[in-house]
């Protein structure tokens, strides 16, 4: 575990969230990502996937509500043109998140897909249901061409490989959107083999050096629950090291694998 | 102003600089000095935005037009309007440059307007001097008036020094000079003068040197 440092409230992990990644980039060293999280510590800085600070609120019986509300402060001052991912087995959580996302883009007047594979738990219809729930009018939104779902096929499925079905599949996506689209992506539930694991991490690493032409901001969704430290410890240090932001919304005390 | 203080040795730290800064509590008297101005630039902002991050009062000198540093304080992310004007904690003051023994004037405006409505604990990035250290004079100048403020960090400070409003001063302050090119003996006072020095090169791994008087750590720097 990273040293904490003690903040004055949760409006300052999100000030720190701003500022702390530019900064630190400017000394060198590599990137910085901040990672904002609902464990123990709400803002951690990352740097080349490992983290060298922590920031917290002195209330550590609060730290869950906290995080989750530095997430949500955080997206609603985020612009478009972000690549964020979100590591999460708070299913409930992560959705809330997703939906302020959303929610927010079509305030804006962008446009929102969300993405959502065959082997989900989820379903579109459930996901709409949801969505309702929290008070996005889905009905009318999906009347207007502002909220689309789309179920994509499983990219292992694809002849030339699974980070070619990943691509793929992204590009169709992107070919269908609206500009400027916001796009929530669960491209797999889980990814199970080594080969699933390794050409994903590499098809994120794509998305990241190629972004600036991407019409829009993703946020990538991966449920870490089964994950385990041998066969995705890598796979998560890369997901802290190919986007602009990371959250991670999960019941454990620390973050799984690196952070605990 | 002159100083009897004379380290007996210098340690290099094992916290990285960026920690040390971060966590910064107690009374400090701390030294950048760089080879590269847009890394030890960022370095007083980091050290800055985790003093207001915990709520303190930062005060940032400049020699310059405040707006400048306010712009550039945003351009990296800093929420400059919400710390100044909604939670009253950083107060970007310009001061004049000291330029000679009899110009007492830059030093009244640093222990007087600088601090005006901030309260402690304070964390201040402060340079008296402006521009870089070229002449022996100037060099004798800067080490006497970093080694009186010192003298007042650690209450030596005898009547009639400015310095002595650190003797009871809540918070730490930090002093930044370009030392490219710069003598060994005056890097080497410099950091006699103050209680750790953070070493920014113009690329590759910040140092922190800690400066102790008792000489019994191990891995000191000569």
């Amino acid at each position: 575990m990273v040293r904490s440092i003690i903040v004055a409230d949760i409006a300052e992990v999100q000030k720190l969230a701003e500022s702390l990644p530019n900064i630190a980039n400017q000394l060198g060293d590599g990137r910085c990502v901040p990672v904002l999280t609902t464990s123990i510590q709400q803002l951690l800085l990352v740097q080349n996937g490992n983290p060298v600070m922590g920031y917290r609120v002195a209330d550590a019986s609060i730290s869950q509500e906290a995080g989750f509300r530095a997430i949500e402060n955080f997206l609603d001052r985020c612009g478009n043109k972000k690549h964020l991912v979100m590591l999460y087995d708070e299913a409930k959580l992560a959705r809330l998140i997703e939906f302020r996302y959303v929610k927010i883009g079509l305030e804006k007047r962008e446009q929102c897909m969300y993405v959502i594979p065959e082997d989900d738990i989820e379903s579109p219809e459930s996901i709409k249901k949801q969505m309702e729930e929290f008070g996005i009018d889905t009905e009318h939104y999906v009347r207007d061409g502002s909220l689309k779902f789309v179920r994509i096929q499983d990219p292992a499925k694809d002849p030339d490989g699974f980070k070619a079905g990943c691509q793929k599949t992204l590009e169709s996506l992107v070919s269908e959107v609206r500009k400027p689209v916001r796009m929530v992506l669960h491209v797999r539930y889980q990814f199970n083999t080594k080969n699933e694991i390794e050409e994903h991490a590499d098809f994120e690493n794509v998305i990241e050096s190629s972004f600036t032409s991407f019409p829009g901001s993703i946020l990538c969704n991966h449920y870490i629950g089964s994950n385990t430290q041998e066969k995705h410890g890598e796979w998560t240090k890369k997901m802290l090291q190919t986007h602009d932001n990371v959250f991670v919304v999960s019941s454990q005390r620390g973050i799984p694998f690196i952070f605990t | 102003m002159t100083s009897n203080f004379v380290p007996k040795s210098l340690h290099a730290n094992r916290d990285s600089p960026l920690e040390y800064l971060a966590e910064m509590s107690g009374s400090r008297h701390i030294a950048v000095l760089y080879e590269n101005e847009k890394r030890a630039i960022m370095m007083q902002y980091w050290y800055i935005i985790h003093g207001l991050a915990k709520g303190q009062h930062c005060i940032y000198t400049t020699h310059d037009d405040v707006d400048k540093v306010r712009s550039s304080m945003k351009v990296v992310g800093v929420d400059v309007e919400y710390y100044e004007k909604e939670r009253g904690l950083l107060h970007i003051r310009k001061i004049d440059s000291l330029k000679t023994r009899e110009d007492s004037g830059a030093v009244n405006q640093l222990i007087t307007t600088a601090f005006e409505g901030a309260k402690p604990p304070f964390r201040l990035v402060v340079r008296l001097f402006d521009g870089k250290i070229k002449t022996e004079d100037e060099s004798k100048l800067c080490v006497e008036v970093e080694s009186a403020a010192q003298e007042g960090f650690t209450k030596k400070a005898p009547s009639g020094n400015p310095f002595t409003i650190f003797s009871g001063y809540q918070g730490s302050m930090m002093c930044h000079y370009p030392v490219e090119g710069a003598g060994l003996d005056l890097i080497s006072k410099l950091m006699a003068a103050h209680d750790a020095t953070v070493f920014v090169p113009k690329s590759g791994d910040m140092k922190l040197v800690y400066t102790t008087m008792d000489g019994s750590q191990e891995n000191s720097v000569k």
